[in-house]
């Protein structure tokens, strides 16, 4: 048998969580209200059916783009029961939501999640209670921890579940009823009905083209209710969560001062907010680079050079490969995909603290802390928290703009990602700021990041002047969850899921691009082996490299890096491993010939600017939707390179550095 | 009667009025458990006339908004 199964509930309740409990998924999961944007679909333990992770909703009636998955998947896909995970520190609104889901009448279970946070605030949830109130099953569970999780589905689809009814009071059942009769809705659709009544902008666009009459039965009853319906029905469902709640909560006492609010004093003071921000990135930028992340790198770097090349070239000659064999995989593939491989611990060590940020809760205070910055550009303060994604992968944290309701916003936001410095950029940085900014990397890299943000929000202004076609309205609520303590399973997961990606990025792309940016310096038009001036690399490097002179790095070996270089960023470091034949710890030392300190911090400010890597083109493309647009927002970073690079090197050169 | 960007921090109030503010803002409002009738308390301000901090009391639940709306919603000290 296989039975679908969705996964509802409001923003951050943990659901994903449950995801990756039950189908041995490892999706990720955050503490702010946004994590999961996109529908995922999971295999559920012992063949028992597919699960279906969908982005948390408030209401049913969609405000942003990830809220339109859930509306479109209840419209439009066929499944057979629902699984409702209520946040127990916060039935009355859970309640809302389910009341909602109730209506519907399909086979519906509920996970209660988060009794500790309840119970620390002195609220005790008695479950049975809670399910015969509701006639439908409930289970206490743990999502983070996974207690409770399989019972869920032992009895799912099997329970057929009468569609719950709200008394909505007598002119608007008198309502409901006339449109369940113009619209011609059957009986178990009355759930539609109410939706319309609502105002949910789903069922408003598909009833009313369907019978356009009911139009009016809407307005005559707004005129009734002398208010906005929806507050009407909002008010009724909330009437039925208190009834709900005062017959499962057992024990309710008055609570202290919670952590939260202590640790709320201090990150988001009205003067030191800004402030801890900063120094919060820094801190991580100082640990990835000077105090984990590097002498871990180093230590595979040497690995990589010592016993694993030397192990391969004995091998090679064991086996009596050829020179062109033994060439190809020394100074091409172990140059190429080693010297992106050796950055390993520092991406990870970057993608731990930004899985410990977004576990935290921490990211939903970020939004209070930069809403009135983001404003100034038009945008918006949870704008920056795809923006912090960014720093990771600018792929995951342009998906995560669809959490950002205002559709102008949401492009803008998407526009300005590829500006924000991603961990594929790390390994550049580490080669160049290790050799010519040796004492203090951690501050050059930092002032990359700040360089990021700065152009990311200028362009954001242009951008929004742009696109304000109509008045400008902005919907900024965010949810401040509680603070928790990050888990250290859930925070390796998280970190491994990401980093993942990077390894085997390193074993796809940067493998291929190795072997081919090897082959075109290694042939020329005068056949193979030539000297690497005379080769193709050269040749196309050479194409471009008297446009790069005016940024200080005008040779043919930074043209071609930076060609190669949209394949994915960290291929512009393979690129010059393999150019100067090196293994990483002596690349450093080769590039000390080629640029100086300016012209190499001007060559790292091109790289952060100059075009988002092809996957984050792809992810553009599919977010915007639109040829023109990915088109712009792919190509004007050039532009922007460009002058950042020329001002930096020809400002830097008149005030006489070097 | 006055609205929510006026009070003090920690100040309880109720909410009394939520006509003026935008229709998706209201909604979201609503969900969230804030409705005219309920008590709040403004827990902080951003600087720079930033987003105020709100708990519902009844639930401990806490949002952002921004100062510009919280001008729109009327309170009533109790």
């Amino acid at each position: 048998m296989t039975q679908k199964i969705a996964l509802l509930g409001n923003p951050n309740t943990g659901k994903t969580s449950l995801f990756n409990r039950l189908t041995g998924s490892y999706a990720h999961v955050g503490n702010w209200s946004g994590v999961t944007v996109d529908k995922k679909v999971g295999k559920l333990h012992g063949n028992r059916g597919q699960l279906i992770d969908l982005p948390g909703i408030y209401d049913l009636d969609p405000l942003s783009a990830d809220e339109a998955v859930v509306a479109r998947f209840l419209m439009e896909d066929s499944f057979d029961g629902m699984i409702n995970i209520i946040d127990a520190s916060q039935l009355e609104r859970n309640l809302q939501l389910t009341a909602q889901l109730l209506e519907i009448g399909k086979p519906i279970q509920i996970g209660l999640n988060m009794m500790d946070v309840a119970r620390n605030r002195g609220t005790t949830i008695d479950a049975k209670q809670l399910a015969t109130a509701l006639g439908v099953d409930v289970f206490p569970i743990v999502a983070r921890t996974g207690d409770g999780c399989e019972v869920l589905l032992s009895s799912i689809a099997n329970k057929a579940n009468t569609p719950l009814r709200i008394d909505y009071g007598p002119e608007t059942e008198q309502a409901i009823t006339t449109i369940i009769e113009q619209a011609g809705l059957l009986e178990n659709e009355r759930w539609m009905a109410v939706q319309y009544l609502a105002g949910n902008r789903v069922f408003v666009e598909y009833l009313e083209t369907k019978a356009p009459s009911i139009i009016e039965v809407r307005k005559q009853l707004e005129h009734q209710l002398g208010r906005f319906i929806h507050a009407h029905i909002t008010e009724c469902r909330r009437n039925w969560a208190i009834a709900i709640r005062a017959c499962s909560v057992v024990e309710e006492k008055s609570e202290r001062k919670t952590w939260t609010d202590r640790i709320d004093a201090v990150v988001t003071h009205p003067i030191l907010g800004l402030p801890i921000f900063f120094a919060v990135l820094y801190v991580l930028f100082h640990v990835t680079f000077n105090w984990i992340g590097a002498p871990l790198s180093d230590l595979l770097a040497a690995i990589i050079e010592g016993p694993i090349s030397t192990g391969v070239v004995f091998i090679l000659t064991q086996v009596g490969a050829s020179g062109f064999i033994q060439d190809l995989l020394i100074d091409g593939v172990i140059a190429g995909v080693g010297g992106v491989l050796v950055f390993v611990p520092q991406i990870f060590v970057l993608f731990f603290f930004i899985s410990f940020l977004e576990d935290s809760g921490y990211m939903a205070r970020v939004a209070i802390v930069m809403d009135r910055f983001m404003q100034m550009v038009g945008l918006n303060g949870k704008s920056f928290i795809p923006m912090i994604i960014g720093f990771g992968c600018n792929v995951p944290g342009i998906m995560a703009a669809r959490s950002v309701e205002e559709e102008r916003e949401r492009l803008v936001t998407i526009f300005i990602s590829p500006f924000m410095s991603c961990s594929a950029r790390l390994p550049i940085y580490a080669v160049f700021a290790g050799s010519f900014f040796a004492s203090n990397q951690a501050s050059i890299v930092l002032s990359l990041y700040i360089l990021g943000i700065v152009l990311a929000l200028l362009a954001a202004k242009v951008f929004s002047k742009v696109l304000a076609a109509e008045e400008a309205t902005s919907l900024f609520l965010v949810e401040q969850p509680p603070y928790r303590v990050p888990q250290g399973l859930t925070l390796w997961r998280s970190t491994w899921q990401k980093g993942k990606g990077f390894v085997r990025k390193a074993g796809t792309f940067i493998f291929g691009g190795s072997v081919i940016i090897w082959l075109l310096a290694y042939t020329g038009p005068a056949g193979f082996d030539v000297n690497m001036n005379d080769s193709f690399l050269a040749m196309i490097g050479g194409l471009i490299a008297m446009l790069l002179i005016p940024l200080g790095f005008g040779t043919w070996q930074a043209g071609a890096a930076l060609i190669t270089g949209f394949l994915a960023k960290e291929v512009v470091v393979s690129t010059m491993a393999i150019i100067y034949a090196v293994n990483e710890s002596e690349l450093g030392r080769q590039l000390s010939g080629q640029f100086t300190p300016l012209s190499a911090y001007s060559f790292m400010a091109f790289v952060l600017l100059y075009v988002p890597c092809l996957a984050t083109v792809a992810v553009i493309r599919r977010e915007v939707g639109s040829a023109k647009w990915t088109w712009i927002a792919s190509l004007y970073g050039l532009f922007v390179a460009y002058g950042i690079s020329f001002l930096i090197y020809q400002t830097g050169q008149a005030l006489g550095f070097s | 009667m006055t609205d929510l960007a006026m009070i003090p921090i920690d100040q309880p109030v109720v909410m009394t009025d939520l006509n003026k503010i935008e229709d998706r803002l209201r909604r979201r409002l609503l969900a969230l458990g804030f409705y005219e009738g309920c008590p709040v308390v403004v827990k902080r301000r951003a600087s720079f006339h930033g987003p105020l901090t709100i708990e519902q009391r009844d639930h401990h639940q806490m949002i952002a908004i921004r100062r510009s709306d919280a001008k729109n919603i009327g309170v009533f000290l109790p």
